[in-house]
């Protein structure tokens, strides 16, 4: 079930408590932005397990952090820039020590496309196929259309969270875009 | 500039001209305008873009536990933390102590001149 929306007041107030050092508060922020933290992380890693270890350690970094959080940003949006570091360096020491590419695993591939149904609607075939699309991306790729055309983040933020530069971002989502045009094309020529 | 250059040009240009919002130039909204396969292309990055941010709102529910997880991990290395440097502190002080005893000793024992 999941946990009534918190408004932003009541985030601010609570972000404020937690500063503070309020575990409760802190508590009230996680259950508040679980899902969102963990639906991030699922879509730039593409595995379930990986995705909760991404998320419960971006909010263990977030709480390390918090004294440092000016509230230039929404806390949201400070949290998902923790969360789009933590999955990258959690995905790469992954990557290291796996002797499979994860992208190619059948089993992960299996429990995605799994998840999918739960996102019925009107256009949800076409977004099944995205989403399989999307997965298939290489994670350079995958990265930037995720938080540029999913999260609606400027190309400067995705460069600044992906340490990269602003033109790179820009390339790398050119050729994502191609890229999942071109997938989706072999998708629909396959059926 | 032939019409297959400009083809060539306005396709490279139309994901980010849907996607991005990046504005056409007056020559290739010209050949875009006329170009039914340009439309095409722009019409499915169009669909693209507008599933693309529905996912957003597609939340994936959190593994149950999630929040117990971390509020369990979240004093560990804290705690674990802080001793450290307490015991780093402790480590320091006794040092200087001692240091400061020891220059203090060979002070007093050196014979007055």
């Amino acid at each position: 079930m999941r946990p009534q929306r918190v408004e932003w007041h009541d985030i601010e107030a609570l972000v404020a408590r937690a500063r503070e050092g309020s575990n409760e508060a802190f508590e009230a922020l996680v259950e508040a932005h679980q899902h969102e933290v963990f639906g991030l992380a699922l879509r730039l890693v593409v595995d379930r397990e990986l995705a909760a270890d991404v998320s419960q350690e971006a909010f263990i970094r977030a709480w390390r952090a918090l004294p440092d959080f000016r509230g230039d940003a929404a806390f949201s949006t400070w949290l998902y820039r923790i969360t789009v570091n933590v999955a990258w360096t959690l995905k790469k020491r992954k990557d290291r020590h796996a002797a499979q590419p994860l992208d190619e695993s059948p089993e992960l591939a299996d429990v995605r496309r799994r998840s999918d149904p739960e996102h019925a609607g009107e256009n949800s075939e076409l977004r099944a196929k995205l989403a399989a699309a999307l997965d298939d991306l290489n994670p350079a790729h995958r990265s930037v259309v995720v938080l540029k055309d999913i999260y609606g983040w400027s190309h400067s933020e995705v460069a600044e969270s992906l340490g990269i530069s602003v033109t790179a971002a820009k390339v790398r989502l050119h050729r994502a875009h191609l890229k999942l045009r071109e997938q989706l094309r072999e998708l629909e020529d396959r059926q | 500039m032939n019409n297959w250059w400009r083809h060539q040009l306005v396709k490279w240009r139309v994901p980010e001209h849907v996607m991005s919002g990046t504005v056409l130039t007056a020559r290739d909204r010209l050949h875009f305008d006329a170009c039914l396969r340009c439309k095409a292309d722009a019409a499915n990055y169009r669909i693209i873009a507008r599933t693309l941010r529905a996912m957003r709102h597609a939340e994936e529910a959190a593994p149950p536990g999630l929040v117990l997880r971390v509020m369990a991990n979240l004093s560990r290395p804290l705690t674990e933390g802080r001793r450290g440097v307490d015991r780093v502190a402790v480590v320091v002080s006794v040092v200087v102590v001692a240091a400061a005893m020891a220059l203090l000793g060979r002070h007093r024992l050196r014979p007055a001149n």
